[in-house]
């Protein structure tokens, strides 16, 4: 195994893992932990939601204990208004700047609204955040989100929680080659190829959550998925062959007997 | 509340009133719940009924950010609208 030749920097910062995890659907604090170290994740999503004077304690002091930095993102926004607030919040209670975005456009598809993404960008860049926006597959939007100065863009392979993979390879690729900032692939991945497709088209890295959390052995699969961006970070750099529509011998033709 | 009665007393506003403390409580709505609290309450007050720790907790009062520093002196008026939030697993 090579060296990387370059670290995963987002906003100077330097993370040790490519692969990002989201906490959503972990089963338990124990079972987050294990996922957690299998994963060898340095960054993890957790939401904001009312304090629940019921509920075991436990998701920060998980992460903190495993040394893993929280994220805090502002799922169920639908706003740039709610999304702005949310941040602000987490900042207080989390105290960190960074952020990731997301405002969706509805329910049922879970697909982010640009026009209200965007704007909360502008405001949170504005206001010191580090802003790893949520957004669709979209060259032309991730170029607008970088523009606005967020650290990163996060584009979707698919509905977030569909395990339907990259559903846009194309797109995905184009955002990775015109994008100055960290493209971290986020949402859609089914399983552990489709990171390291998403590794392999030039993403930065990977955010998972439903892929690990729900799967049968969610630590079995955080491992897998580990694998699986290292290796197809490991094949980007490597450089894959170009497709060719006939054969090629590998065998060398010169020397074939005469038989 | 308006003309709506509070549902629910917090704790110890609760027995204050009952024990004609206090005269009337402030009304006030709290993660979506109304509640009632003695005058002079403070977000800080509301964290400590609400939480065993306020580590990792944010407080929005009328959807602007208190302050941490702030939670102490920030008294509670009638119709406040108070979120309390924390993280849970997401994303």
């Amino acid at each position: 195994m090579h060296d990387d030749p370059t670290d995963f920097v987002m906003a100077g910062r330097t993370l040790a893992s490519r692969l990002v995890l989201g906490t959503g659907g972990i089963s338990s604090p124990e079972v987050l932990g294990e996922v957690v170290e299998a994963s060898g994740s340095s960054l993890a999503t957790v939401a904001l939601r009312r304090v629940d004077p019921a509920a075991r304690g436990g998701i920060l002091d998980v992460l903190a204990r495993h040394g893993v930095g929280v994220l805090p993102n502002t799922a169920g926004c639908f706003t740039a208004a709610e999304a702005v607030l949310t941040a602000k919040l987490a900042r207080q209670a989390f105290d960190t700047d960074w952020i990731k975005l997301e405002v969706i456009g509805d329910e049922d598809t879970l697909l982010p609204d640009a026009v209200e993404l965007l704007d909360a960008a502008e405001q949170l860049c504005d206001q010191g955040f580090v802003v790893l926006p949520y957004t669709n597959d979209d060259p032309v939007l991730a170029r607008r989100l970088e523009q606005t100065g967020c650290a990163a863009v996060m584009p979707l392979g698919a509905p977030i929680g569909s395990g339907l993979g990259i559903r846009n390879p194309h797109n995905i690729a184009l955002i990775a080659e015109r994008c100055s900032v960290p493209v971290i692939l986020d949402a859609g991945i089914g399983t552990a190829s489709d990171a390291a497709l998403a590794m392999e088209l030039g993403c930065a890295g990977v955010m998972v959550a439903t892929a690990i959390t729900r799967a049968r052995h969610p630590a079995r699969m955080a491992g897998a998925f580990r694998a699986a961006v290292e290796a197809g970070y490991q094949a980007r750099l490597a450089g894959r062959i170009p497709r060719r529509f006939l054969a090629q011998a590998s065998s060398p033709v010169e020397g074939t007997p005469d038989l | 509340m308006g003309d709506r009665p509070p549902q629910d007393a917090g704790p110890i506003a609760a027995g204050q009133i009952a024990a004609g403390q206090i005269d009337a409580g402030l009304g006030i709505v709290v993660n979506g719940a109304a509640r009632v609290v003695a005058p002079g309450a403070t977000v800080a007050d509301l964290v400590s009924w609400s939480c065993t720790s306020p580590d990792g907790i944010a407080v929005a009062r009328n959807r602007e950010v208190v302050p941490r520093s702030e939670w102490p002196s920030t008294t509670l008026s009638a119709r406040d609208v108070v979120e309390i939030v924390t993280a849970a697993a997401g994303g």
